[in-house]
């Protein structure tokens, strides 16, 4: 691995969590962005990043991924020739948050939230953003049936401030609470996990896959089988 | 119109979540006499061409829950003609419930349909259950198999938490976990007794285990 060479470092994240990780980026590092909507077929994902690392370039040494567990999808992900570094966390809502720690704390407080962020909120995949269309594919009965269903068992929005230049989409988050009758509530993000992943250390927040190795459901719980 | 002609109108209806059409076909099909089983059946390849499209993006989040929201319509429709074919009585009781920290349901209120259309007695605790009200409600109801199900990566951690507190408490029973992405890996993590990743295997597992 090679924590303090950047050049020799390259990012690969999805575009709801690049969003919020590119006013940090040390220049000489190299990143790539994969789609969002990647993440409704796991087993696409897993195969976008798995082609990313084997086609990244020969001086990379170590490559970090702005994933989480992501139902999934990274494991069985190949290191090949690089160190694989991947924060420890179930989905990106902990790198929001700062820590997976911090994450388990508002699960526990109330399971049943959707969370927002700019950048999901700019990545129109949000079952608050397929609403209209669904208006318009079925009509406003049909439509109202299916929003009840998916948000049946949420109680709460939670909108992640995550820095400046928020006002649209607080607003939107607000509104969609309002229109769907979800409680509002925003939370302080930190960028102190984005920060850790992109200078180190990489600590046992991070999974560090060493070359020639696979990802295993294992390495995101050391509590093993 | 020949019955293969419609066994295909009815996957494609469901594949394009027409409703309508779809209804009218089981319909047909009930006052035709056909095998209540084999509509389910041909409801079931509908739905998994609508998580295909799902998937390959062609549908939103909202097409897999219309599939399912046009399956209870037909289950509802189907339901007498099951339970005229299969006699008898309650043929074994199953908890159900979604894992602490989960609240999404869809997989299990779809086992829970179709286990009843076979007569199994189904117990369901609901979402976001915790390992000891699964206990306190085992202990209750006495079933043959507890249901764990869980869609998010958190439920597996809840999913061994019950597991090991069953085992610890000396509960003997047949744990079954059920969820989308659940893997090999998961069901070692977990400790249960058997996997399923898809409702309808879950299903036939359990019938056979109450064999």
């Amino acid at each position: 691995m090679n924590q303090d060479n950047p050049g020799r470092c390259k990012l690969i994240a999805c575009t709801a969590v690049i969003e919020e990780m590119l006013p940090f980026i040390p220049p000489r590092m190299s990143y790539e962005v994969l789609d969002f909507g990647l993440h409704t077929d796991p087993k696409s994902l897993k195969k976008a990043i798995q082609n990313v690392i084997n086609s990244s370039a020969p001086d990379v040494e170590t490559i970090l991924l702005g994933y989480g567990l992501c139902s999934q999808a990274v494991v069985g992900l190949k290191s090949g020739s690089r160190t694989l570094i991947i924060p420890r966390v179930d989905d990106c809502i902990a790198i929001f948050l700062g820590s997976a720690a911090e994450y388990q704390k508002q699960y526990h407080s109330a399971p049943g939230t959707y969370y927002l962020t700019r950048g999901w909120i700019e990545s129109g995949d949000t079952p608050f953003s397929e609403y209209d269309i669904l208006v318009k594919q079925y009509g406003d009965q049909t439509a109202q049936r299916i929003i009840n269903k998916i948000l049946k068992n949420y109680t709460r929005l939670v909108f992640i401030n995550t820095g400046n230049n928020l006002k649209y989409y607080r607003e939107h988050a607000r509104s969609m609470a309002a229109r769907f009758n979800l409680r509002y509530e925003e939370i302080q993000g930190s960028d102190v996990m984005i920060r850790k992943m992109l200078y180190g250390p990489w600590n046992d927040e991070f999974v560090v896959i060493p070359p020639g190795k696979t990802v295993s459901f294992f390495d995101f719980r050391r509590n093993g089988p | 119109m020949s019955r293969m002609k419609t066994q295909s109108q009815l996957v494609s209806a469901i594949a394009n979540l027409n409703e309508g059409l779809a209804l009218n076909l089981i319909r047909e099909r009930l006052a035709a006499n056909d095998d209540p089983l084999t509509l389910i059946a041909d409801c079931q390849k509908g739905l998994q061409q609508v998580g295909e499209r799902y998937a390959q993006h062609k549908y939103y989040l909202s097409g897999l829950i219309m599939g399912g929201e046009i399956f209870y319509e037909v289950m509802e429709l189907i339901q007498p003609a099951m339970e005229n074919r299969i006699s008898g009585t309650s043929s074994g009781r199953i908890l159900l419930g979604t894992v602490e920290s989960d609240i999404h349901d869809l997989g299990k209120n779809m086992v829970k349909l179709l286990l009843s259309c076979y007569k199994v007695k189904v117990y369901d605790l609901g979402v976001d259950v915790q390992p000891e009200e699964f206990l306190r409600q085992a202990k209750k109801l006495r079933p043959d198999i507890l249901g764990l199900s869980g869609l998010i990566t958190k439920a597996y951690d809840s999913m061994r938490d019950t597991v090991r507190l069953f085992r610890e408490e000396g509960y003997h029973i047949p744990i079954v976990i059920g969820g989308s992405q659940i893997s090999e890996e998961v069901f070692r993590y977990t400790g249960a007794d058997y996997w399923v990743s898809e409702a309808d295997v879950g299903v036939k597992l359990c019938l056979r285990l109450l064999k």
